[in-house]
């Protein structure tokens, strides 16, 4: 690295960027703002590769019956072991369905971190935002971290904050439906409102996508089938950790605000002499 | 919590020092931005942001377009009392002001309701000056009662009540309360509050709060501009409005720009805020605080009033009278303040229609 | 006991909802064990109940139980 006038190139960014960067959430610090899935990978060795590419901190499983027919690897193995791992309650359809996973997850002995994932609706995949707050306020009481998934709400997510949600997990669009940040405008409101990290989960198809949700003030980025149905998802898994870090340091850099169209209305204020 | 705690914040923050390190560059970022914070909102209030005054008013004027349309909502103050034990510097019906007295009766009230009814007004707020003895909470129950025979939103600006008396106000319907800090600062407020009931700075502080936990729908709180710094002072009443807003999201907030108007009484404004002064005040408070109700009474002149319209107001009094029994008792005695816009209601109405504006004399109905 | 089956020998318990036999005595551990699974990677529920695994060695299987075997896989 070249000095310049004694300072590293190194030197500026790190400093600037460590200040505001780390994400705290359920008392851990976070390097990464990239939380991973692991759905959908052709096989555990690809997945593997695509969740160190990817460096993610959070990487979320599933919880499911064994299949005693048909063995398979388990899923643990290819798992980096310093990565907070992250068990979702999908399958669960109502509050006590969640609850009930989530106490299997944390019997496995990886931590108590829980997504909680209600999902009534098997067309559209959305989630059940009342079940949602009473598996919260359940969980809550025992112990777990817990962050839900939810369809943003703000009035919702205030009450599953004031629950003890840790963070709040709005969907950007259908789950698996890469259509990117569709919730937008109130994605905004929830970012602006709320006093825990927004992180949008679900929805989000393209790095662009995940980068623009960083430079909206989002915590963090949730991605599993956009990553895992690439045709190289290893590559994929990369080029999501260089958007996401783009767009968080493009939100503390503050963007310069688009220029609105010249104002051609009379002025407002030509009242208004000097005295 | 109370607001109280917010300000300690600043306790020790540099006011001067923040609006040195203001320029051009800093507010013009500022105006790009969709969500305000609190420092940009000081920013907006900083004397360079003198400069920007005419993109501030354009900018201004688009959110009140897009949050509240082309509807201004009109409203009429009456005096129930006069009778005060404070001495506040600023006021004339300071208690050693010797002014005559007088309150109206139940009888008074109800001519004195009909009276404004028929000029199409169905919000009112109705006013005493600070004397539990000769205007209690029963008494001013009972006014109340008789109103909203004539009235579909009464609205209160009276002394700092307790959380219980503001639950027998809302029961009995007043759904609005008006209660201003009149100064933020501390010391100021010692000064100008000489004696009274009213001294109790945190107590005042945390009336509207009080009043919104037990469901008061209309919070309109202010600063009176004249006694203080202002910058300074808008910007606490900023971060107030801001704070009910958050803690009551059921409750909806408005603020009104009260500029000291000659009165009765030894006390003159110690800070001339001047017209270009209120409309950088309304013109931050707007960008701050989109959704934020901006009232302006007639204090102000007709030609000003008419000027500010656009510029975020949402609520404006009109043939008002700060005297008790102002429309109906034949002999008017001593007005709080004087009156600037004397226009009638119907005059108002229709220079509102003028400028394509709709005149709203009710948009809201208790139960 | 099951109608139609002809052994007296043979206990049934239902395995993520599967009707599975086991042998008399069998200790929960055991019975993963013959099914192959690594114990350190799966979580039981018996009879709806979360059963911690160091209950496993000493518990006996019962006919009529109703066992649960999980393990993470993949999601997001």
């Amino acid at each position: 690295m070249l000095p310049l006038r004694g300072i590293s190139r190194d030197d500026i960014i790190i400093k600037n960027i460590n200040m505001k960067n780390t994400l705290k959430i359920g008392g851990k610090e976070l390097k990464s703002r990239f939380f991973m899935g692991t759905g959908k990978f052709a096989n555990f060795e690809e997945m593997q590769k695509a969740i160190i590419a990817s460096k993610a901190d959070v990487v979320t499983v599933a919880v499911r019956r064994v299949d005693l027919d048909s063995k398979t690897d388990n899923i643990l193995d290819f798992i980096p072991k310093d990565v907070v791992l992250m068990p979702n309650t999908s399958g669960a359809r109502n509050a006590d369905e969640a609850v009930r996973i989530a106490h299997l997850a944390k019997a496995a002995g990886c931590g108590n971190w829980i997504k909680i994932e209600v999902i009534p609706d098997n067309q559209y995949l959305l989630p059940d935002n009342l079940e949602t707050l009473k598996a919260i306020e359940a969980l809550v009481k025992e112990d777990f971290v817990v962050l839900p998934y939810m369809n943003p709400d703000l009035v919702m997510a205030r009450r599953m904050v004031e629950a003890g949600a840790v963070a709040i997990m709005p969907l950007g669009a259908p789950i698996g439906s890469n259509r990117g940040i569709k919730t937008k405008e109130i994605v905004k409101i929830m970012v602006k409102e709320l006093s825990v990290p927004v992180i949008v989960d679900a929805g989000i198809g393209k790095p662009s996508e995940a980068a623009e949700c960083m430079e909206m003030g989002c915590g963090a980025v949730l991605a599993d089938t956009a990553v895992a149905t690439a045709d190289d998802s290893v590559l994929m898994a990369e080029a999501f950790a260089e958007a996401i870090e783009a767009g968080r340091k493009a939100y503390l850099a503050g963007t310069g605000g688009v220029q609105e169209s010249a104002s051609a209305s009379s002025p407002l204020t030509g009242f208004l002499r000097d005295s | 919590m109370s607001f109280y705690q917010e300000i300690e914040k600043y306790r020790d923050f540099d006011f001067e020092k923040f609006f040195a390190s203001v320029n051009a560059e800093k507010v013009q970022k500022i105006m790009q931005k969709d969500f305000l914070n609190r420092e940009d909102f000081l920013v907006l209030l900083s004397s360079q942001a003198e400069d920007f005054l005419e993109p501030m008013a354009q900018k201004a004027h688009q959110i009140t377009k897009q949050y509240f349309g082309k509807e201004i909502g009109l409203y009429t103050p009456m005096y129930l009392a006069n009778h005060c034990v404070n001495q506040c510097r600023y006021c004339g019906f300071n208690a050693k002001n010797k002014i005559p007295r007088q309150k109206m009766t139940l009888e008074e009230v109800e001519k004195e309701a009909k009276f404004i009814s028929e000029a199409g007004l169905k919000h009112i707020l109705i006013l005493t000056g600070d004397s539990r003895l000769e205007s209690p909470v029963p008494y001013i129950i009972d006014c109340v009662r008789i109103l909203k025979k004539y009235f579909s939103s009464i609205a209160i600006e009276i002394y700092a009540l307790e959380q219980a008396e503001y639950r027998q106000m809302v029961e009995a319907g007043v759904d609005g309360l008006t209660i201003y800090q009149e100064v933020y600062d501390e010391k100021v407020y010692d000064y100008v509050h000489k004696a009274g009931p009213k001294k109790d700075y945190k107590f005042r502080l945390d009336a509207p709060k009080r009043a919104a936990s037990v469901g008061m729908r209309f919070l309109n709180v202010g600063a009176l501009l004249g006694l203080s710094d202002f910058r300074s002072e808008v910007f606490f009443c900023g971060l107030h409005a801001k704070y009910l807003q958050d803690q009551f999201p059921e409750s909806e907030v408005g603020f009104s720009v009260p500029r000291m108007r000659p009165h009765e009484g030894e006390f003159q404004p110690k800070v001339i805020v001047k017209d270009k002064n209120v409309v950088q005040i309304l013109l931050a408070m707007r960008l701050f605080l989109p959704k934020l109700g901006i009232n302006v009474s007639t204090r102000e002149s007709a030609e000003f009033r008419e000027n500010i319209l656009p510029l975020g107001i949402t609520k404006m009094s009109a043939g008002s009278t700060t005297a008790v029994g102002g429309h109906t008792f034949e002999n008017k005695e001593t007005e709080q303040f004087e009156i600037s816009d004397e226009r009638s209601v119907a005059e108002i109405k229709q220079m509102l229609l003028e400028k394509g504006y709709q005149p709203v004399m009710k948009n809201w109905m208790r139960f | 006991m099951r109608g139609g089956k002809n052994l007296s020998t043979d206990y049934m318990l239902t395995v993520n909802g599967k009707q599975t036999e086991f042998k008399e005595n069998q200790t929960v551990r055991n019975f993963l064990e013959e099914k192959g699974l690594e114990p350190q990677k799966v979580v039981l529920e018996l009879n709806k109940e979360i059963l911690s695994r160091e209950n496993w060695s000493e518990t006996i299987l019962q006919d009529g139980d109703s066992l649960e075997i999980i393990s993470f896989v993949g999601g997001g």
